[in-house]
Formats: C-alpha cells, structure tokens, sequence
C-alpha cells in the first residue's frame, strides 16, 4: 500500500483554491468579500479582446528647451564672471534666449572670448548681435528628445506598475499615444505615468520672516513653496507655506534606486540610495547645512523638510511625508523610472473598444477549444485509460495556470490564451515520457507496479532537468527583459512549475490508488 | 496503440545532409537579422510606426466592415479600434513619412467608397512612433545572450560541457533558421511572431534535453546493447529509443498549433505559422543538429 491521503488532500485544496480564484475573473456579480479574500486579484482583458483608455498626451517640449537653456546661462554666467568679462546682471535670461548687456557688446576682447567659449563649450548654442540662442538643428533635436525621453520614462513606469500590457508610442512631433486597458487602477496609473517628478532639494531660508515674505516681500533668490496636507478623516486638505532658497543643492538624477520601507512608527517611507556622485554631493551639502532645514520638493510641491541632525555620508536617505502604502510605492516608481524630461497634458481622453473584432475574439477561442479537445483525444486514442490519466493532469495544469494568473493580475490577450493553449499541447510531454518508460518496463516483463514506479523514477530527473532548463530561460528572460517580453516570461515559469507538479504528483497518485484497490495483473496504457 | 516499434534508424550518419540543409537556413536567418538590422525587413506597426487617423462618421460603424475594406485595398497590419460613445473610429497602419498625405488620401477615397451613406470625416492624421522601445530589442538580446551561457552552465554541471555547447549551438541553430524559414515566406516580424520565436526556444531546449538524457543515461550504464559500439551507435541507439516521445510530443503541439492556424482567424496566422514551423525545427534539430554536434565535439576532445 502506497499512502495517497497527503497527496489526495494536497491537491482537492489545490483545485478549491483555484476554482475559488477563478470565480472573480469570469463571473460578474462575485460577492465583494470574496473578491477580497483574494486580495482582489483578478485577470483583466488586453486591449485586443476588451479596449480600454485611449489618452493622448502633449509633451511640453518648450519648457524642456527652457530648462536645458538656463543650465547654459548658468554656466556662461560663471564664466563672465569667473574671466572678468562682466558682472552677472550682464546677462539676462529670456524664456527661449539670453541677451547680453550693451557694456559686455563693448568690451571687444571680453565679447571674442565669450564667442571662443561658447564655440567650443556650448556647440548647440549661436551667438549672434545681443543674443544667445540655440540653434535651430539643436532645437528640434531637443525638442525630439524630450518626446522619446518621456516615452521611455512612461513605458519604464507602466512596466513597473504592474503587467498592464499596455501601449505608449509618440505621435505626430510632440504627442505621446498611451493605451491602457480597462484595468481597475487605471486613474491610479494614468496619474503616475503623467507625473513629471522631479525631484529636488531645497534649503528653508530661517533668517527671513514667512508671514513678510506671504504679504508679498519675498527675500532676493527665495521663493514660496507649499506642503499640502490631507486629512483622510475630514477629507480637508491644508497647505503649510514653505520660504525656500531658490537653488537647487541636489536633484533627482542622483538617485540610484528607492524603494518602500516601513519607518519606526510603521508608517510607510520611501527609501533611497544615491549613486555614487550623489553620495558625495549629499555628504557635501549634509555636513555644510548641519542643523538646517532640508526641504525635499516634488513637481512644486514640499513633501517634507526635516531638520539635517547629522552629516549623512552613507549615500543612503529616506524621504516621509504621510504617505500611503499606494501613494509610498507610486513615488519610489517615480524615483527610479526618472524624471519626465518635461511636463506632460492630457489633451484627448478617450475609451476605446477592443482592436480586434468580435468574430476574430470568436474565432481565437474557438481554435483553442478546438486544439484542447484534440489533444484529450489524441491522448485517449494511444494510451487508452493512461491517456486519460494524462488528460486528468492536462485539464489541471488549465486550471492551476488560470488560477495563478488571476491571483498575479495578469492582462489576458488573445495571443496570451493561444499562448496557454500551446503550453497545454508541451504540458504532455513530461506524461508521454513517463508512459513510454512505463511501456519500456513492461515489455522488458516487469510486473505493472514495478513497471509504474520505475517509470515515474527514470523519467524524474528527465522531466526536472528539462523543465528546470526551460525556467532558467523564463527567468532569464523575466529579469533582462522588458514590456511584453516580461509578461510571456511570467506566464511561461507559470506555466513550467505548474507542469511539474501536475505531471510529477497529479498523475501518480492515480496510480497509486488504483494499484492500492486492486493487484494490477494488466495496465492500459 | 503504438507508432513506432524498435527502430534502428541511422540519424547520426545523415548529418551531411542536415547539416547542408540547416547552413542554408541559418545562412537565411542571418540574412533576415541583418535585414532587421538595416530596416528594410518587414517589420510591424509595433516596430515602425506608421500612420495613425481619426474618423468621425455621421451614424454608427462596425470595426470589422471597415476591416473588410481596408483588407482588400492593400492595407495589411491595420489596427481599428471605437470611440466609445462617438461615432469615431481610429485607425493605425503602416506607412513611411514621406508618404502621410497621400496614405491618409488614399484611406479616405476607399472608405468613402465603400460608405456613400456614412461618409467619415477625417479629424486627425498624424505620423505615430513605434509602440515598442528600442530598449525591448537590447534588452530581448541580451536576454538571450546571458540565457544561453546559463543553460550551458547548468547542463554542463548535470551533464557535461559538450551537452551543454551542443544543446546551446541546437537553440542558436533554431532560432536562426526559424528565422531564415521567416525570410523565405516573407512574413513580417510583429510582437506575436517574437513571442512564437521565443516559445519555440523553450520548446527545443526541453526536446534536446530529453534527448541527451538518454545518451547520458546509456552512457552510464553499459549493458548489452551498448558495450561493443562507439558512441555514434549509442547515440543511434538513444535517439530511437526516445524516438516515440518525440514524435508524440511533437504531434500532440501540431494538433494545438494546426487547430490555430487553420481556425484561429487572421490574427493568429503567422503567429501559428511560426510556431508550426519552429516546432517541427526544434524536434528535427534535438536529432539531426544538436546530437550529431555532441557526438563531433566528443570526438575532438578524446581522440
């Protein structure tokens, strides 16, 4: 007697908890708190079978120029003065130009050398009469990059976000097409692929009065920025009035990776670490700044200002402000995926339908059932009552995988179920090569238990080293890979691990407890 | 019921003629890739770019007549998708920058053919960039470079090295000539046919393991069959030993990717074409490729 009861119940709680999983996905009116216990975790429809959320976006080129422009004045500024050419207020920065003073257009040998250093520091940049501006070939370049910039920065937050499926691509010379199917956190998402975060760190100005600078005496190079606060339990929000120096001691290109960490009083935080010259800056203006204020800014908005306690020169800061668990792990998003190189707008909101049409949706599903059905059969046919055994495990691994796909959450297309559908046609394989050995044993004259196990045995490490090959392929793929290579990677492993388990344990304890009720004298296989 | 009975087929001593056939393929493969490479193979929308517009039609409109009209007009990779709550479609498809205006006219006039009743007004046409970043590309090789030296690390500490150089030479062989089989129809490289490509990668390496499980195994043990021959006939001898789950294998992944092709509708055409094809390379390359190679690289090592 081979005991099968640890196995019988491993697996009748297997298929409950899948069967329970499935139900959110396919049907509707699933109670809510079902919905929970699983932590609302559902499968959603790709764009191709069920639409979803058409939005273009207008990429604000110009302030992208703008802001790669002041970067420039700074610098040319540093260098007037650093030569002695002038002073700074020579220099005047326009929005989309800098226009040099009349004294500086007089001082002949101080104007050459402006000319030389821009020539050969500032090649995008052209001087002509009073002014500076970029040239029109580095101008639309700018612009171009600014387009493809946000692109990449979206689609790196989409990825992150979760397996959405979805589709971002740059339209006409400024526009940016997202899709998004009709997930259930899609305003969640909408928001976070448009937030610019930029990241920056501010000095508070202690030594001047807020309540002078509000009634409109903002100290020289100060500026007024606002942290606004919601109370989630009188839905009020407040804005507490922040007096900042205006320049930027550090920004979000130093940071190297954030995550979400749990502060000492449970509340969520995010985590950063710097890279290597942000480490140093960040020591740098830590050890300066001890015992000031320290704002930390994003998009406009103060998220916090503790006070520096101590040099930090570990390369290591967490930002808190009262966040969310959600809103915590948006902004750590944000952080990695990188700025948007320049704010963007919704102009075109729309919901669209699916891309494919009802009767290809119609013709998809039904080639799938189609294949499955032949494969039943197919197994039936040459390995009699084993084939049905194998078909058992078949109808398993379907349900396994569908269930593990609801509870990831994952975007369901019409090429992902055809993808399903094949894994159902390899999923065979590993029961065809135990049946084979099964086969092999008996005709060498085994008795049929013998014959099942050492079947089982000799195909084991047959069926684990090609499945464990397989997925160091799917994982390999998971980790480098990005955008839908990700996605195909996640439902193969899926796929593989389910595979060995249904093949391995599934069909064997058939056996077992057939072989347990009777002496197997014949097997039909 | 059983198809195959105690072969002795001699698969190893074929290997000129596979050989000769797989180099035409791979030579093929690596045509397409430089092709891709270049930009001028048949690339998708979600690779190129193309032509998005704007319809806004007077009454209500089905995605699949305007389907059934752009089709036959030459319009191949065509995406439409709804509006919802308008009577606006948006269509996307491929076509080159120089040629915007007159792409957009000649959508136009075929569509207002074809709906004299409804006729559409055009409220946007714009050049689209491509839906998947070049980073996919980079990332989708590398991806495959780095799994490629993790399978041979792994099967070289289950097996031994030259299992491992010979399974990873049979998956570069496919892919290769997957690809060349591509190029010879002409069919055009989307994410579907990708993702067919990179199934048909997992599918070969767990054919080809299967396969040099067996020679492992007979070289282990030796018994009868195997004590007075070299490793070629015991290579022989592996491969028809399996050969029934192989060719059963294989047959039960045909049924699925047959029932696809030939029911699956436009949208899943290539994407079964290409896994058909792969399949059957994947099982003809564990036997005539990745073998044979094995059995070459053992004889460079002994003798």
């Amino acid at each position: 007697m081979k005991p099968v009861k640890t196995r019988v119940i491993l697996i009748s709680v297997l298929i409950l908890i899948s069967v329970f999983s499935i139900i959110p996905s396919v049907y509707q009116n699933t109670p809510e708190w079902w919905k929970a216990v699983i932590g609302n975790a559902e499968m959603h429809l790709g764009l191709d079978l069920q639409g979803g959320v058409y939005l273009i976006e207008k990429v604000e080129t110009g302030k992208a120029v703008k802001e790669k422009l002041y970067k420039d004045y700074a610098d040319i500024k540093s260098f007037v003065e650093s030569k002695k050419i002038g002073k700074t207020s020579d220099l005047t920065f326009k929005n989309n130009y800098i226009v040099l003073s009349s004294s500086i257009l007089k001082n002949k040998s101080g104007l050459s050398a402006l000319k030389r250093y821009i020539k050969n520091h500032h090649v995008s940049l052209n001087l002509s009469n009073d002014i500076i501006s970029f040239k029109p070939s580095a101008l639309s370049l700018y612009k171009k990059e600014a387009v493809s910039g946000a692109v990449e920065v979206m689609r790196n937050r989409i990825d992150q976000f979760g397996l959405v499926a979805p589709k971002i691509a740059r339209q006409g010379k400024n526009l940016i097409v997202v899709e998004l199917p009709g997930v259930k956190n899609v305003k969640q998402a909408i928001k976070l692929i448009g937030k610019t975060a930029r990241l920056t760190f501010k000095l508070v100005d202690d030594k001047h009065s807020i309540v002078k600078a509000l009634n409109g005496k903002i100290p020289k190079g100060d500026e007024i920025l606002y942290h606004i606060k919601y109370n989630k339990y009188t839905h009020k929000t407040t804005k507490i009035p922040y007096l900042l120096k205006k320049t930027v001691l550090m920004d979000g290109s130093a940071i190297s990776s954030a995550n979400v960490q749990m502060n000492q009083y449970n509340q969520p935080e995010v985590g950063v670490s710097l890279n290597s010259a942000g480490t140093l800056l960040f020591a740098k203006i830590t050890t300066k700044y001890t015992g000031k204020r320290l704002a930390i800014i994003l998009d406009r908005n103060v998220i916090s200002a503790p006070v520096i306690e101590e040099p930090i020169l570990g390369g290591n800061a967490s930002i808190s402000g009262h966040f969310t668990i959600a809103q915590a792990d948006n902004l750590a998003i944000a952080l990695r995926s990188g700025a948007l190189p320049a704010p963007v707008k919704i102009i075109q909101n729309n919901t669209v339908g699916p891309t494919l049409g009802a009767d290809s949706i119609h013709d998809g599903i039904l080639a799938a059932i189609v294949g499955t059905v032949l494969v039943i059969l197919f197994m039936v046919f040459y390995y009699k009552f084993s084939g049905l055994i194998a078909d058992f495990a078949l109808l398993e691994n379907v349900l396994f995988l569908m269930a593990a796909l609801s509870l990831f959450g994952a975007t369901l297309t019409l090429p992902g179920i055809a993808g399903i559908i094949l894994t159902i046609g390899m999923s065979v394989d590993s029961n065809v090569l135990i049946f084979e050995r099964i086969r092999e044993e008996l005709r060498e004259g085994k008795p049929v238990v013998i014959a099942i196990e050492n079947g089982y045995n000799k195909a084991f490490f047959t069926i684990l080293d090609s499945h464990v090959t397989a997925l160091i392929t799917a994982a390999v793929l998971f980790y480098f890979g990005s955008g839908p290579v990700k996605g195909f990677a996640v439902t193969l492993s899926l796929g593989i691990l389910i595979n060995l388990f249904t093949s391995l344990v599934g069909t064997k304890v058939i056996f077992d407890i057939i072989s347990n009720k009777k002496e197997l004298k014949k097997l039909s296989i | 019921m059983e198809f195959i009975k105690n072969t002795h087929y001699n698969f190893i001593g074929k290997r000129k003629y596979s050989f000769v056939l797989s180099s035409i393929l791979v030579i093929f493969g690596i045509i397409e890739i430089i092709t891709m490479i270049a930009g001028t193979a048949r690339i998708g929308i979600d690779f190129t770019g193309g032509l998005s517009m704007q319809l806004a039609f007077k009454h209500k409109i089905s995605i699949s007549s305007v389907r059934k009209v752009l089709i036959p007009a030459g319009f191949k990779d065509v995406k439409i998708v709804k509006i919802k709550g308008k009577n606006d479609i948006i269509i996307q498809t491929k076509a080159m920058a120089k040629d915007l205006n007159a792409y957009t006219a000649k959508i136009k006039k075929v569509i207002k053919k074809s709906f004299m009743k409804n006729p559409p007004k055009v409220v946007s046409s714009e050049m689209i960039g491509p839906s998947v970043g070049k980073k996919l590309a980079k990332d989708a090789v590398i991806a495959i470079i780095i799994a490629i030296i993790a399978i041979i690390l792994y099967i070289t500490w289950r097996f031994e090295f030259r299992f491992g150089l010979a399974a990873a030479i049979g998956l570069g062989h496919d892919v290769l000539a997957l690809l060349g089989v591509i190029f010879i129809f002409q069919k055009e490289i989307t994410l579907l046919v990708i993702t067919a490509v990179l199934t048909v990668a997992g599918y070969s390496l767990t054919d080809k393991v299967v396969v040099f499980d067996r020679i492992r195994e007979n070289l282990k043990i030796e018994t009868e069959k195997t004590k007075h021959i070299d490793l070629k006939g015991l290579v022989n001898i592996s491969i028809n030993e399996v050969l029934t789950r192989t060719v059963v294998t294989s047959l039960t992944v045909v049924l699925v990717v047959l029932s696809l092709f030939f029911l699956g509708g436009i949208v899943l055409h290539d994407f079964a074409f290409t896994l058909l094809i792969g399949v059957l390379i994947g099982t003809y390359s564990s036997i005539f490729i990745a073998s044979p190679i094995m059995v070459i690289l053992n004889e460079k090592h002994y003798k």
